[in-house]
């Protein structure tokens, strides 16, 4: 039912999944340890959201199973989900909430005391700059603002695992110099975070582990160091997934 | 480009995602307008006093098919073809406007309303050819002019801008409550035209551009060129004036000119009404939705205007004030029904309610306490006041019986019916074709759960014991408090059951793999 013997934070074992007959997941195994920095990196439609869309109980399976820290996400969902923090997309946010609203609703529907929803609003709502912000509706933030009320909507109730599907996008650098030391002193503390980017730079700055995923499968996992060998990321990307088309002239450019 | 535009056009509409019920519904509301275009058409084979009351229905029934369509754009939230698509194109905008009012001919419900409008050709057949044609050329002018008001309506409604959409929609919602409050009237209205015994109507219906086509049919019939012709050329000049607004108005849509300001909302630090609760939460949550968001108040006020109103309206027709005391229930009765899709209508959201462990019953009671606290007290208090008013003794038990009967039904119909058949919002971010299906559903649905309060009335009228129609209140409260907890209840298991399939459907709908 559960695993006791110290859990890997996040477990997924053989997951898969299709859209009609077009594979997003091919069978996805992968097991990241605590007090990780992981990063899953692939070009786009390789499958990394769909992959932790399932790893984090949001969508079903075809097959495979994910666990956080020992409590399966589909049999034991209430243990799971308890533990996760998901950064939900901007789509996601209910766009006629103000950002306060959105933060102290969702907290006491997590069964946060209203004192303690209050205070933890306000200390994330310094923190991420957003608090002149917090009394304007969702449906006006920017994008950069929508990625920070949702990183905090992520972080409210203190979650062990932090999952963040493109945590940087649109941020602008100040901003994004904040999140990584809100997640660097998250992994310190023993949480586990794990992101998918396309950034490899960012990837290589923040992560100890990483993870590269094409056509729905795992091409390379491992430390960092390991898995870029001696060269860069980026190197070891463009070795893994392939290149694009560098070089390349259109055809009309010369007319 | 007119050819590409409508090949696009049709590309984009076959790719519309439709469920099943989807499509049923979409069959359901075809074969309604067609039923209406063809109740319509027959009115120009009807008998009239004169060819004057025969013009002034026709007209009256023209202006309804007209308002209801030229209210639908501006409600749907834009287009098919997305008009920020062609920003960008170095296309001059006079020949892309041209363009845009082709495409926007090959509007289906204007041909439902063509063959609506032919009821003119048919009241010029029994008189001779000239009113035919007068008929014909009335009906067509009236279409065209209805189509370049559309795609006016449609630009001038920018996808873009929540703000302006949502005050938009909110004047769409009085206009489509007046529309059905003048439907309800329509056979009155229909029979003071015929009878003339409205003058005042007539003047109205006649004045009215939508009645134009009708009056140049009247004026045809009696053999008088110059009031044949001059409604035409009316129709005409509008026509033109329309089409010469149409690129300003395409212009400014284009050149990102019809933007919004920013509202920066205030946040004082309010003391919590509600317990600091997860069902608390939701409660308050709901509340501010009903409120913010254009779809669900839209649905109140239609409920609030369509309940008062025909409750109203009789009182104003036929001097009687017999549905007075039961504006209340009918309000509580609308007002639930509109919100039988909110799982559908709120999307992506539902994410952060499935990634909370055991949120499913804080998230259904939390709903189902947000749109009793919404209509419960209004209504009660409407009910009071207008029975008060009506002086109708014998209705207290009707009304008080069947109020918490219909209000416990809503609340508890509101989240299992959001629950089963969710629709999604369209692209536009509108109500799916769907929706207004489910909505009669859920109207009936409520209504069937006041029946056994209904028996008892009906019961004791037979007997003739008041006091039997007093039971009904006690009756009433205890179906309302027995279908609202039993109702969340279920809900509560089917959106712990359903809630990946449901999100599944609304992230497919949003973003198709």
């Amino acid at each position: 039912m559960t695993d006791t013997t110290d859990p890997a934070a996040l477990a997924l074992h053989g997951l898969r999944k299709a859209f009609g007959d077009k594979t997003a997941v091919d069978g996805i195994d992968l097991t990241i340890g605590r007090g990780s920095f992981f990063g899953l990196v692939g070009p786009n439609g390789a499958g990394k959201t769909t992959a932790l869309s399932m790893a984090v109980g949001l969508l079903r399976p075809d097959g495979g199973t994910a666990s956080v820290l020992g409590y399966d996400v589909w049999r034991h969902p209430v243990e799971a989900k308890s533990r996760l923090g998901v950064l939900p997309d901007g789509e996601s946010l209910p766009q006629r909430l103000t950002g306060i609203e959105l933060l102290t609703y969702m907290g006491l529907l997590r069964g946060l005391s209203g004192g303690l929803v209050r205070s933890r609003i306000d200390e994330l709502l310094t923190v991420l700059g957003l608090r002149d912000a917090g009394g304007r509706l969702v449906a006006d933030y920017s994008t950069g603002m929508r990625k920070k009320i949702a990183l905090a909507v992520a972080l409210l109730h203190g979650p062990d695992v932090l999952v963040l599907d493109e945590p940087f996008e649109a941020v602008d650098p100040v901003s994004a110099s904040t999140i990584r030391s809100i997640l660097h002193g998250f992994t310190g503390t023993g949480g586990t975070v794990v992101f998918s980017s396309h950034v490899m730079a960012l990837v290589e700055q923040l992560c100890d582990h990483v993870a590269i995923l094409d056509k729905g499968r795992i091409v390379s996992v491992g430390r960092l160091d390991d898995v870029r060998g001696g060269g860069t990321l980026d190197d070891a990307f463009a070795e893994l997934v392939g290149s694009g088309h560098e070089g390349s002239l259109l055809s009309w450019f010369a007319s | 480009m007119v050819r590409i535009l409508i090949h696009m056009r049709a590309a984009m509409i076959a790719h519309q995602r439709s469920s099943r019920f989807g499509i049923v519904s979409l069959v359901a509301l075809s074969l309604f307008g067609l039923v209406s275009a063809l109740g319509t058409l027959l009115l120009g084979f009807a008998h009239y006093p004169t060819p004057a009351a025969a013009a002034d229905v026709v007209g009256l029934v023209m202006a309804v098919w007209i308002i209801a369509r030229v209210a639908y754009a501006a409600f749907s939230g834009g287009s098919v073809l997305r008009l920020e698509l062609f920003r960008l194109q170095p296309i001059p905008r006079a020949k892309l406007g041209r363009a845009l009012l082709i495409v926007g001919l090959l509007d289906p419900a204007l041909l439902f309303m063509a063959a609506a409008f032919a009821a003119l050709v048919a009241l010029g057949a029994q008189q001779g050819v000239g009113a035919v044609v007068t008929g014909a050329v009335g009906a067509l002018l009236s279409v065209l002019l209805t189509s370049i008001l559309v795609s006016i309506v449609e630009a001038a409604m920018p996808a873009a801008s929540r703000r302006r959409q949502d005050a938009g929609t909110m004047i769409v919602a009085v206009v489509i409550s007046l529309v059905a409050i003048a439907g309800t009237l329509l056979p009155s209205l229909v029979a003071a035209l015929t009878g003339e015994t409205i003058p005042a109507l007539s003047i109205v219906v006649r004045i009215l551009p939508s009645g134009w086509a009708a009056d140049a049919v009247a004026g045809a019939t009696a053999g008088n060129l110059l009031l044949a012709a001059l409604p035409l050329v009316g129709l005409i000049a509008l026509t033109v004036v329309a089409a010469r607004i149409w690129p300003a108005v395409l212009s400014r849509r284009l050149d990102g000119t019809l933007g919004s300001s920013r509202r920066i909302r205030s946040h004082g630090a309010r003391r919590p009404l509600l317990p600091q609760t997860p069902t608390g939460g939701v409660t308050a949550k709901e509340l501010r939705l009903w409120v913010r968001d254009p779809l669900r108040l839209t649905f109140l006020m239609i409920a609030a205007i369509v309940g008062l109103g025909v409750c109203v309206v009789p009182g104003i027709s036929h001097g009687t004030s017999l549905l007075l005391p039961f504006a209340g229930v009918l309000t509580a009765v609308i007002a639930g029904a509109g919100g039988c899709n909110l799982y559908g209508s709120d999307g992506l959201p539902m994410r952060l309610t499935v990634m909370t462990p055991e949120s499913e019953r804080a998230d259904v009671r939390g709903r189902q306490c947000a749109l009793a606290l919404l209509i419960g007290p209004y209504a009660l208090c409407l009910t009071v006041a207008l029975t008060l008013i009506s002086g109708q003794a014998w209705a207290w038990p009707w009304v008080l019986g069947l109020l918490p009967a219909v209000v416990g039904g809503a609340v508890g119909l509101l989240p299992i019916a959001s629950l089963v058949a969710v629709l999604p919002l369209d692209e536009k971010g509108g109500p799916a074709p769907a929706w207004p299906v489910k909505v009669y559903a859920a109207l009936i649905l409520t209504l069937v759960g006041a029946c056994p309060t209904a028996a008892v009335l009906v019961a004791g009228g037979v007997i003739q014991s008041t006091a039997v129609q007093w039971l009904a209140v006690p009756m009433g409260a205890a179906t309302g408090v027995v279908l609202a907890v039993a109702l969340g209840r279920i809900a509560t298991k089917r959106l712990t059951t359903h809630q990946f399939d449901i999100l599944a459907q609304l992230t497919e709908a949003s973003s198709p793999v």
